[in-house]
């Protein structure tokens, strides 16, 4: 299973990687992650200042925010910055189309990402042991994949930058 | 040279703050096995309400952060129900508070009506208690004994599903303690809304 997980994640790394090269047209890529796979959506952003945004379809304040990271991710993606969007909800066929339309809605061209893991509470503590499990939450690691600040409230775009510009440098 | 110094120390200070991780749950919250702090707060009545009182009545008192709005919370307001329908007769308390700075008294009091709450929600104004319990989460709940010592505290169960849900763990807390066994699992999270807090000056 752990096996079949990671084979997974590196074709949806590959597949991530190439709709970077090629722009992200279309309609959003939504790929699994796991408990055992997340820390190799961390490790391929290495180099790169991470922004990992963790929402649901259910939650309001999640998609008031929604907008103002997607402005950050146009505004700094060419000085090296990556918004990755990883949704908590279900992963049935109605709640996953759900999610894809309100990534298509929000203008959201890479892939984005959703939880598929039996186990939420070991999913939560495989992002962070100090992490309730409240959404929305957001993640800033540096360049070296350093946690910089977490953040479990909904943030404007004021509040982001203010946080990630100085890391661009 | 004093005046610069402290500047200087005031802007590292200032610069350190930025980067560290910020999550208040570290900062206040309460540990299992430890004695949770004292509280008063009104219900959407206006009658004061102190933790001191459920306690002494109690043998157990089952706090649970709840909302209004929040989707989640909502998924178990039949679960909180008939937790209160089940255990009240063995003599434990269930407590709502809401922390929620945009839900008001009134909300409360018809969403507490409509769903068929008999124990009593009381509102956190400024998220004051949630700030000292380390609550984040809605639904998030904490058993207490009669000394105020945290016996459990996280999710109700595992699953908004209750189709899905694989483990009950504050019944099976519940039905521990009222065996007097010990606690299996004291601490579990889920996820759930964020508590909307009031932003402090800083």
């Amino acid at each position: 299973m752990r096996r079949l997980s990671a084979f997974l994640l590196v074709v949806a790394l590959a597949v991530h990687a190439c709709a970077q090269a090629t722009g992200g047209q279309g309609s959003p890529v939504l790929l699994p992650v796991d408990e055992h796979s997340f820390a190799q959506i961390r490790a391929a952003a290495k180099g790169k200042v991470l922004v990992l945004n963790f929402w649901a379809t259910w939650c309001k304040p999640c998609l008031e925010e929604f907008p103002h990271l997607v402005k950050l991710q146009k505004h700094y993606e060419a000085q090296g910055l990556d918004v990755m969007f990883i949704s908590v909800d279900d992963d049935d066929a109605k709640t996953t189309r759900r999610v894809r339309s309100v990534l298509a809605t929000m203008g959201v061209e890479k892939p984005s990402y959703l939880k598929k893991s039996r186990n939420d509470e070991g999913f939560i503590n495989a992002v962070h042991p100090s992490w309730s499990g409240a959404v929305p939450t957001t993640f800033v690691y540096d360049r070296n994949g350093k946690l910089i600040a977490m953040r479990s409230e909904e943030m404007g775009f004021d509040d982001l930058e203010k946080i990630v510009v100085p890391l661009l440098r | 040279m004093k005046k610069y110094l402290l500047v200087g120390a005031l802007v590292l200070a200032g610069a350190f703050l930025l980067i560290l991780p910020s999550d208040s749950s570290v900062a206040g919250a309460v540990e299992i096995g430890k004695q949770a702090p004292p509280f008063t707060l009104k219900d959407p009545d206006g009658k004061e309400h102190s933790l001191s009182d459920f306690l002494s009545s109690h043998n157990y008192t089952v706090l649970m952060f709840i909302a209004t709005q929040c989707p989640i919370s909502n998924d178990y307001n039949e679960r909180m129900a008939a937790l209160h329908k089940d255990y009240a007769p063995k003599n434990i308390a269930f407590v709502g508070i809401n922390s929620n700075k945009q839900e008001g008294v009134e909300e409360i009091k018809e969403h507490a009506a409509k769903n068929g709450f008999a124990f009593p929600i009381l509102k956190d104004w400024n998220n004051i208690v949630a700030d000292a319990y380390g609550a984040q989460v809605t639904p998030e709940v904490f058993v207490l004994d009669q000394q105020a010592v945290v016996l459990y505290h996280g999710r109700i169960d595992d699953a908004r599903n209750p189709a899905k849900i694989t483990s009950h763990d504050l019944r099976v807390t519940l039905d521990a303690l009222l065996a007097g066994k010990p606690v299996s699992r004291t601490k579990t999270k889920a996820f759930g809304c964020t508590i909307k807090r009031v932003k402090k000056e800083s």
